[in-house]
């Protein structure tokens, strides 16, 4: 909504200055987003009154003026034709800045100089409309002086507030509502305009009927006629001043509606009398499949949902939408119906949103308009619109009117305003700054005080129907800390008995995963909860998979967004790519997420909602960290199970085992399970190459993906003490040549299972295989620690153990001891 | 005769030792004269066949040469030590200015930063975090947040359905229903319930996924008061001290009286400049009391009891926190951003 402050100014004496109104409103509640100028002309444009023509003596299509603007006599050189002594015209003086630019200068014009320039409308950037060429000097009205600056008497320079109103203050989409704000804060009051005019010819009960047959979508209807009118152009202040406000003037009956609406807030429509048939204007809703051309000129299917205004045959217009090309108004059109209606929010708005045409009108009527107020903008609208068109007003006025609203009567008790707010406001204070909004405000006598506590004022609170927002008692307090500034509310902190607001054991275990990664150099990202459907495929994932089984958008932004995320890994992927084609060639990247699974059967039916596990993903690719004393290594599959090998111990849990696992998109050969609880949690492994491919990977790409959901809870931050060792240890290296391919997995179990409780560690330290071992063998090299707690070892204890050892393996793999 | 022996003994002594250059002659030295079979302990030894008269001068003299003797092999000792450590330590020369080894530790997300921080400044003041679906019924996004289907409210609010009464939450408000109803009747509640969030909107200050904070308490003799200390204090531990805070009136539906909530600007100090449009104060959240009818409906009394609730948007504060200027580039995720 934009409100120019010299409008406003019409309605309520303001002591501010537009900026200073600007941060009040804004402080109050009505947030002012901008404060901008209109038309920013500058002080150099003036009126002048045009004294003399003559023809140019070198060009005859110029002419020479001279104009008087109070002061001087100017002569002027000027390209155009509509002008005659006597017009008052807008005059440039040197130093004048035109919106494009371009700077007025004394300039000799084919051999002649020139003081100034006349201008157009279109020259001074004001797009009115004339009925005379659209190029020529634009002529002021001829009740302006000569020297008269434009900017005090157009709406030249004028300060536009842009306001940007919150949905409840439907209110402040008028003049009167914003200085009816302004009265409250500054303690003015408010000026309604002056009306008068005179009612002649025929009693408009004789020239039509009304019937309203739906008083729940139409709560008040008003009409009244004029005819003999002259249709032109608005004059050039009223232009002005709605193009201020950002309405494009038209022709001085709509421009009159149009102005009403701002000024009142109350939306009409003018229909030609002479095109409704019967006489007769029936409120009703549309018949399934009517049909209505609307002034936009589109042919529109109506349904029985919307309700339109009718004549005896047809729909003439979208009752609060737009009217009907039927009863638009023309040149041709002498006699005038004019509709002051108050039509159901909820149902305009709904009509407005099938056939897609939001308007001014329907967004008033959507925050409710006040039906209060139909009677004033009728006779508003025909008094303005006999001093701009002339013609004569009709006799009265038809007033339906079925169910007057009657203001709901509010209690307000001053202990409740304290309670809310945090202090108290004294009860002169609340009636005063109640009666400043237009509230009906009374003290309640002792014997109603029923509610309230013993020394509570109650006020009684009346509330006009402008306000349809304050519906109860919280609206009023907010009223009053409203206006009285929420800078006066002092900053206090809850009493109360005191919380723990510590984390819950599964986010903590959340931030230890997210530790543990990023200490192991991997990068946290966040992508989105969608996905494309497409990545299914492109990770070949067979038909049955349950990670196909996404919940769907209705109505995605796009198709990369159609479905929730079953999976976060082609998001991953695709960041990959994305970096990767930015040069970054190595990438250590995991995200923790939310997935979400529609809830099978029942979804859909007992409003089941999807279930939403959260899961970890990571991808790496590329080299570690070199220096100049190493060089760097390449990622691969051990890197990648290394860093979850490290995030489980770093959870505290301890028995899990991987198996071989088959992900259509991982490696046949490199693809592991992570069991726990005996169940698979996730995979790891190498993307598989045609997998790598379609995601457009340039290189080698290690992946996993763990449910966090049956992770979390095996989670154990505290570690266990155990006693420090009293006795030493004894270290036994050994090494096997076993036949490629034997699972190290099942060597270190047979390991411990021959060390037994002395057996304190294992460790793997070296796999080789090459020229020191038979082709089709591979050495595997392991250090093992003994220890008894509870005395010192002799080599002879380790000895038998190593011996079952050698020999286990031996049976068991065909292991054969390599001598190290 | 012997004392004269002594005194050139002492002298040569004195000078062969000035001139040894390592320890190792320096202890063949030592060995030669104070050895057990070193040239002053024989000395020492025949001293018993010495004439009584001359014992005593004698043997005095002796005694300072071998305690010379012990006292310069010792300080000689201690410089060729002294000098060994030097041309050691001089072998160990590094250029100090090589680059370290570097240990490159991933990085949370900026969002999870803020939100851990915002999670923490509130988990100190003692709200516990409270949960609820990203996938929401329409009924906690809206309905019970006091805009019934038709609210014009709904407006502000563009979102992704999944079915008619199944929606992305638009917001992180509906944690306060769900909340609430499992709290009733008991008090008091003090929860933030950071999260995702879902909007039909895709440009430079609009992503379609973004994250919000919100916070409830709802208590005996809760005020608005209550709420402006609350968010001061938070404003502070999140962004200086010197904060200030000004609270503007609003609307929403399901709080009454509402607030937008402004910080003075932590690029300038309110004085004014480009990131606050020379207004002095950033906006960073909206707040409110609970509407009475929000704790009806969540079955609490609103008589008896009220509440305040506040939401922020995390990528706003990340991007005052960072200066970053487009919220994309938040879910761009590009390494090359996230590794500054």
């Amino acid at each position: 909504m934009k409100v120019p402050y010299n409008w406003l100014r019409e309605y309520v004496e303001i002591p501010l200055t537009p900026e200073e109104l600007a941060e009040c409103l804004t402080m109050a509640g009505i947030e002012v987003g901008a404060v901008s100028t209109f038309a920013p002309l500058g002080e150099l444009f003036v009126a002048a009154r045009i004294e003399k023509l003559s023809p140019h003596p070198q060009a005859p299509n110029l002419q020479l003026v001279k104009v008087f603007s109070g002061a001087a006599y100017h002569d002027i050189v000027c390209g155009a034709w509509n002008i005659k002594v006597g017009d008052m015209v807008p005059l440039a003086l040197p130093g004048a800045v035109l919106p494009g630019g371009e700077e007025i200068r004394k300039a000799e014009i084919k051999g002649v100089l020139s003081g100034g320039m006349l201008c157009s409308a279109g020259e001074m950037g004001l797009k009115i409309t004339r009925e005379e060429e659209e190029d020529g000097i634009l002529i002021l009205e001829h009740d302006s002086k000569p020297g008269e600056k434009l900017v005090d008497f157009l709406f030249i320079n004028e300060p536009v507030l842009e306001l940007e109103l919150t949905p409840n203050r439907g209110d402040c989409l008028s003049m009167l509502g914003v200085a009816r704000e302004v009265a409250a804060l500054t303690g003015n009051s408010v000026t309604l305009p002056d009306i008068s005019f005179q009612e002649k010819g025929r009693p408009i009960e004789e020239l039509v009927t009304i019937e309203l047959r739906e008083p729940e979508l139409c709560y008040r209807y008003t009409a009244r006629m004029m005819e003999g009118f002259r249709i032109a152009p608005s004059p050039l202040h009223m232009q002005l001043r709605l193009l201020a406000a950002g309405v494009r003037a038209i022709y001085n009956l709509v421009d009159v509606t149009n102005y009403v609406m701002w000024e009142t807030g109350f939306p009409m429509h003018a229909f030609d009398y002479d095109c409704i048939e019967g006489k007769k204007i029936i409120v009703r809703r549309a018949a399934p499949g009517e049909t209505l051309v609307t002034l936009d000129g589109v042919n529109r299917v109506l349904d029985e949902e919307m309700l339109v205004i009718a004549d005896e045959h047809r729909p003439v217009g979208m009752a609060g939408v737009m009217g009907g090309e039927n009863t638009e108004i023309t040149a041709a059109t002498h006699r005038l119906f004019l509709e002051a209606a108050c039509f159901n929010p909820v149902n305009n708005r709904g009509t407005a949103r099938k056939l897609n045409l939001p308007s001014e009108a329907s967004l008033r009527y959507e925050k409710g308009v006040d039906p209060e107020m139909a009677v004033f903008a009728q006779n508003r609208a025909v008094s303005l619109m006999q001093e701009t068109a002339g013609g004569e007003i009709c006799r009265g006025l038809l007033d339906i009117y079925p169910r007057q609203q009657h203001r709901p009567q509010l209690k307000l008790r001053s202990g409740r305003v304290k309670e809310m707010l945090g202090y108290a406001v004294e009860k002169g204070e609340m009636e005063k700054i109640l009666q400043r909004l237009g509230m009906h405000v009374q003290e309640q006598g002792r014997f109603d005080r029923v509610e309230a506590a013993p020394h509570d004022a109650v006020l009684d609170v009346g509330v006009p129907s402008f306000r349809p927002d304050i519906k109860g008692e919280i609206d009023l307090i907010e009223e009053i800390a409203r206006i009285k500034g929420y800078d006066q509310i002092p900053a206090t902190l809850p009493k109360g008995v005191i919380t723990s607001g510590r984390l819950s054991p599964q986010r903590q275990v959340l931030r230890q995963v997210k530790d543990t990664l990023t200490a192991c150099g991997i990068q946290e990202i966040i992508t989105f909860s969608f996905m494309h459907p497409r990545y299914f495929d492109d990770l070949e994932l067979p038909p049955e998979d349950e990670r196909r089984q996404a919940v769907k958008l209705q109505n995605p932004l796009t198709e990369e967004q159609e479905i929730l995320r079953t999976t976060l890994l082609p998001n991953l992927l695709r960041l990959m790519q994305y970096n990767f084609n930015r040069q970054v060639e190595d990438q250590f990247i995991f995200e923790l997420g939310k997935v979400y699974y529609p809830d099978g059967a029942e979804y859909g039916y007992a409003k089941r909602l999807p279930r939403e596990p959260v899961a970890l993903s990571l991808a790496l690719s590329g080299k570690t960290a070199q220096n100049w004393q190493a060089t760097s290594q390449d990622v691969d599959f051990y890197t990648l199970k290394g860093i979850l090998e490290t995030l489980l111990q770093s959870l505290g849990i301890k028995n899990y085992h991987w198996e071989k696992t088959r992900e259509t998109f991982l490696h046949p050969h490199q693809a592991a399970g992570l069991i726990l609880d005996g169940r698979e949690i996730g995979y790891m492994g190498t993307l598989h190459v045609p997998v790598q491919e379609k995601f457009s990977l340039r290189q080698k790409v290690f992946v996993a993906e763990l449910n966090m959901e049956t992770l979390l809870p095996l989670a154990d931050l505290v570690p266990r003490y155990r006693a420090l060792p009293r006795y030493p240890a004894i270290r036994r290296d050994i090494a096997f040549i076993v036949p490629a391919g034997t699972a190290a997995a099942s060597l270190i179990e047979e390991i411990r299972k021959a060390g037994g409780s002395l057996l304190e560690s294992l460790h793997l330290f070296d796999v080789y295989s090459g020229n020191q071992v038979p082709a089709g063998h591979v050495s595997l090299a392991f250090a093992l620690t003994f220890r008894h707690l509870e005395r010192t070892l002799k080599d002879e204890d380790t000895d038998a153990i190593m011996a079952e050892i050698e020999m286990n393996m031996g049976n068991k793999y065909g292991a054969v001891l390599r001598k190290i | 005769m012997l004392r004269e022996k002594l005194e050139r003994l002492r002298s040569e002594l004195s000078s062969r030792i000035s001139a040894i250059k390592e320890l190792e002659e320096l202890e063949k030295i030592r060995v030669q004269f104070l050895g057990k079979k070193g040239v002053i302990t024989m000395l020492m030894r025949s001293m018993n066949e010495l004439p009584a008269a001359e014992k005593p001068l004698l043997g005095k003299l002796l005694n300072e040469v071998k305690q010379s003797a012990a006292s310069e092999i010792e300080e000689k000792k201690i410089e060729l030590q002294e000098q060994l450590r030097q041309r050691q330590q001089e072998a160990e020369r590094i250029d100090v200015t090589l680059p370290g080894k570097v240990f490159n530790p991933g990085r949370r997300h900026p969002i999870t930063l803020v939100m851990e921080e915002i999670e923490e400044i509130f988990g100190c003041m003692g709200f516990q975090i409270g949960e609820g679906p990203d996938v929401e019924l329409d009924y906690y996004n809206f309905e019970a947040l006091n805009m019934p289907e038709e609210h014009p409210a709904r407006d502000m609010q563009d979102s992704f359905y999944i079915d008619k009464e199944i929606l992305l939450r638009t917001h992180t408000s509906p944690v306060q229903i769900r909340t609430m109803e499992k709290m009733a009747p008991e008090l008091p509640v003090r929860i933030i319930a950071p999260g995702k969030v879902y909007r039909r909107d895709d440009d430079i200050t609009h992503s379609p996924m973004f994250h919000q904070v919100e916070g409830l308490v709802v208590d005996r003799g809760i005020s608005l008061a209550d709420l402006k200390g609350t968010l001061l204090l938070f404003a502070r531990e999140m962004f200086g001290r010197e904060r200030q805070i000004r609270l503007r009136p609003s609307f929403f539906p399901f709080t009454e009286p509402s607030a937008e909530v402004d910080i003075s600007c932590i690029i300038c100090n309110g004085q004014g400049c480009r990131t606050c449009g020379e207004s002095g104060w950033l906006e960073i959240l909206g707040a409110g009391m609970v509407h009475p009818r929000v704790l009806e409906v969540c079955g609490y009394d609103p008589e008896l009891v009220s509440g305040f609730a506040f939401g922020m948007g995390v990528e706003r504060i990340a991007m005052l926190k960072y200066g970053i200027d487009d919220i994309r580039l938040f879910y761009t995720n590009d390494l090359r951003m996230l590794r500054q």
